[in-house]
């Protein structure tokens, strides 16, 4: 029976690559006030799909595209989607969101969901067209760049509409934290998503798709809508967005002394200025593009015109990639970012993770723990653009020290052993983010407690920091906002860390974009839920509250999927560089994050037992998730699939 | 009298490719989200970082008008544009093959030619665009306010800069 509601295509499409079969499922109506979407949906299928100690590089592991109710609709910044898996970098949750058009297309082409299972015998790429579902042999695309590759695939199509999620050599060669690229340059990068599809020998999901998303009350909807897009374009800081892209973040970091340096060592960069907006944006970028259904615009694309990387056309990197091989790397040069973000982009690399890793590599080089000897002679050193490109081609081929590299830095630093483990900056194996919590006390306790590890997407606090006092004191009440907006105290950070997860959760079930959600703070719960039931018919999701115990469902199901690969307290910690170096320089000169108390009150305000921070029944009851723990099998939605 | 008829004029430099002017032609024609039946289509190329809006007319020998062997494509000699008068349409697919901005459609669900009708006289991709890339103008006026436009961003751009 298929589901007809506003906002869902109401199918799933599944696709055993083990067996070649293909099958289209519906999916059970309670999700809708369940889980919304996206995230929710993914994560319901992984905990029940694959069992605690699945090797994520296996043929048991699933890989899933999700959409939500709102992905294709004129809703600003519609076109996102996101591919779950078991991380191959962690091994617990993960995720990676992506722009472009991919979440769209395959909404039109009739499905809310793609679930990958099974492993192919031979490379092949999966061709959706509507309800002509193709497992075509991609033997002479094997081995090429994921541009290239994207090309193939749409010369071999005909149709230039059609969108292209893709990896390179290095998700084909499980680099642990290889990307899948969508369009080309729109990365789903973190915890290495490309590896899985390596691991099942995809090469490719291609997506056509020529039907429709209907919403529940078209007129209602087209005028949330049509204001929702006047918001924006109003906003004075989206319009800066529009301009420079995430490229304000790298003077705004510079100034607050949070601008990771030198392996996150420090937080201010002498070389800053050839890194910001205004200098790259002069000197290189020759167009703006969007994502589907944006009116931000934040890509950018550039050009080098001289020096070692002239001829470079690439669009990108945003801030974080930027930071990654820029700041933290000690090379104050956009050229090499670009050039390096190429690079990444080409071979199917997560550039936080790669940045991060070479930075590993290059402090552990530098205080002696490797030597020539690991490096095959290449001495490894801060500022050195030429070094960088080198080690991310060793890295994609898995060359020398490039193997070690491959795997990330925690388990570089487990197989190198002698101490490097001081320098190999992660939470839970994912390297961390451009952000500091010595500097950003709640980014602190975001980067320990994030399902899939250090992460700056699913909690990171940005009215705390960049001013929103007005934002902050309607949020979080004007008797907390001192202690709130203050970065050096531990104070009341739960409190914003645990309701921006649980507004970001809501926002990656519809699912709509970071920008303008997380950072400027356009949109908001309460802007959810006039929407939700415009696009839906399902009137219960107006409400706030009922959003909230959404979001918290959400979590909790995450975190338990987490808790049942063994995850506790223990492993939601930082780095020692946060919690016991100082930070030396800039304005937050002597600062380190005190993770425990706001770790004791981010449990109890989830409900999550403090000792051993696992959720406690009654929280699962509360959250109808008691199911996770009576070892019920989910039964309830055709069963086991085979 | 000499009729300068309002267009759609487009500046590809502008477009960011980001399809909301299909979104809202499909939602103002259709009642639904459908790009593959809206009368206006952004041809991307991720390769040359590059975004094209294409767009109904102006066209000053119809290619459509030409080709429809029952005359069913018709100018409206006053506003300009084309319509499809479906009284005549036989569905022979002509004008579909012969648009050069391929936005000439034949929706295969309701078996019908649709093309765009410039929202008579008020396009929704117009108000929707966020960059300014599709106007509603007559194209010599295009290039005036273009100038104009520029004229104040320059002006602004020194103001910022010697703050």
């Amino acid at each position: 029976m298929l589901l007809r509601r506003g906002g869902y295509a109401g199918r799933i499409l599944r696709v055993d690559l083990s067996s070649e079969q293909v099958r289209v499922e519906s999916w059970p109506e309670r999700w809708v006030t369940e889980y919304i979407g996206g995230d929710g949906f993914a994560a319901h299928i992984l905990y029940k799909e694959v069992p605690a100690g699945t090797d994520p590089l296996s043929p048991t592991n699933r890989l899933i595209l999700a959409t939500g109710p709102v992905t294709g609709t004129m809703w600003p910044t519609s076109g996102r989607s996101v591919f779950v898996s078991k991380a191959p970098l962690t091994g617990i949750w993960g995720e990676s969101h992506v722009g472009g058009f991919l979440g769209a297309e395959l909404k039109y082409a009739g499905y809310d969901l793609l679930v990958i299972e099974g492993s192919a015998e031979r490379p092949v790429y999966l061709m959706i067209n509507d309800d002509d579902i193709d497992l075509v042999d991609a033997s002479s695309i094997w081995g090429l760049s994921t541009a290239d590759a994207t090309s193939a695939i749409l010369r071999a199509s005909g149709d230039p509409d059609a969108q292209v999620a893709a990896i390179g050599p290095a998700g084909e060669r499980r680099i642990r934290y290889a990307s899948i690229m969508v369009n080309r340059a729109r990365a789903a990068g973190r915890t290495g998503m490309g590896a899985v599809m390596g691991s099942k020998n995809l090469k490719a999901i291609a997506v056509r798709g020529h039907g429709s998303v209907e919403v529940a009350d078209l007129d209602e909807f087209l005028r949330l809508a049509r204001e929702a897009h006047r918001r924006v374009r109003e906003d004075p800081q989206a319009q800066q967005m529009s301009r420079w892209g995430t490229w304000v973040l790298t003077a705004v970091k510079q100034e607050i002394g949070e601008l990771p340096t030198f392996n996150h060592r420090t937080g201010v960069f002498d070389g800053w200025e050839r890194l910001s907006a205004e200098h790259i944006r002069s000197h290189y970028t020759v167009n703006d593009r969007a994502c589907f259904g944006c009116p931000v615009g934040c890509k950018k694309v550039n050009y080098v015109r001289e020096g070692p990387f002239a001829g470079t056309f690439e669009e990108g990197p945003e801030y974080e990639g930027l930071m990654a091989f820029g700041s933290l790397l000690g090379i104050g040069d956009y050229a090499t970012a670009l050039r390096a973000n190429q690079l990444c982009n080409r071979y199917g690399m997560d550039v936080i993770s790669a940045g991060a890793t070479i930075a590993f590599a290059i402090e552990s080089f530098e205080q002696g723990l490797l030597t020539k000897e690991d490096t095959d002679g290449l001495t490894l050193r801060w500022g050195d653009s030429k070094l960088v490109i080198r080690l991310l081609q060793m890295i994609a081929n898995r060359e020398g020290i490039g193997d070690i590299l491959a795997d990330g830095s925690r388990e570089a630093s487990r197989r190198l052993g002698r101490g490097t483990d001081r320098f190999a900056i992660h939470v839970k194996g994912l390297e961390v983010s451009g952000q500091d919590g010595r500097t950003h006390r709640s980014i602190g306790l975001s980067h320990a407690t994030g399902a899939r590890g250090a992460d700056h997407l699913r909690s990171l606090v940005t009215v705390d920091q960049l001013g929103y006092e007005k934002v902050a004191a309607e949020r979080w009440g004007a008797d907390r906002l001192l202690e709130i907006i203050d970065p050096y105290t531990e104070r009341y950070k739960a409190v914003a860390v645990v309701e921006t997860e649980n507004t970001y959760c809501i926002r990656d079930t519809l699912i709509v974009c970071w920008y303008t959600v997380s950072w400027p703070p356009i949109f908001w719960m309460r802007d959810f839920a006039q929407l939700l039931p415009a696009v839906t018919g399902e009137e219960s999701l107006g409400s706030t509250d009922q959003l909230i115990e959404i979001a918290e469902r959400q979590v909790t199901l995450k975190r338990m999927f987490n808790v049942r690969e063994g995850i506790t307290r223990e492993d939601d910690q930082l780095p020692d560089r946060f919690t016991k170096e100082p930070m030396p320089e800039g304005p937050g000169k002597g600062q380190v994050v005190h993770l425990n108390p706001m770790l004791d009150d981010y449990y109890r305000l989830r409900g999550w037992d403090v000792e051993t921070g696992i959720p406690t029944r009654e929280t699962l009851d509360r959250l109808s998730l008691g199911w996770m723990q009576d070892g019920e099998e989910g039964a309830e939605w055709g069963g086991r699939h085979r | 009298m000499v009729l300068l008829h309002k267009q759609l004029v487009v500046d590809y430099a502008r477009c960011t490719g980001c399809r909301i002017c299909e979104l809202a032609c499909s939602a103002h024609h259709e009642g639904r989200f459908q790009p593959s039946l809206a009368r206006i289509r952004i041809v991307r190329y991720d390769d040359l970082g590059l975004d094209i809006p294409n767009v109904c007319g102006p066209c000053e020998d119809a290619p459509c008008v030409e080709i429809c062997p029952v005359y069913a494509m018709q100018r409206d000699p006053v506003s300009g544009m084309v319509t499809v008068d479906y009284s005549r349409c036989i569905l022979c697919k002509s004008c579909v093959g012969t648009c050069p901005n391929g936005v000439i459609i034949l929706d295969t669900e309701r078996m019908r030619i649709v093309k765009c009708d410039h929202c008579d006289g008020d396009p929704e991709c117009v108000k929707v665009c966020p960059t300014g890339a599709i106007t509603y103008t007559t194209p010599g006026q295009a290039a005036i306010k273009k100038r104009y436009d520029s004229l104040h961003e320059y002006l602004s751009e020194i103001a910022r800069v010697s703050l």
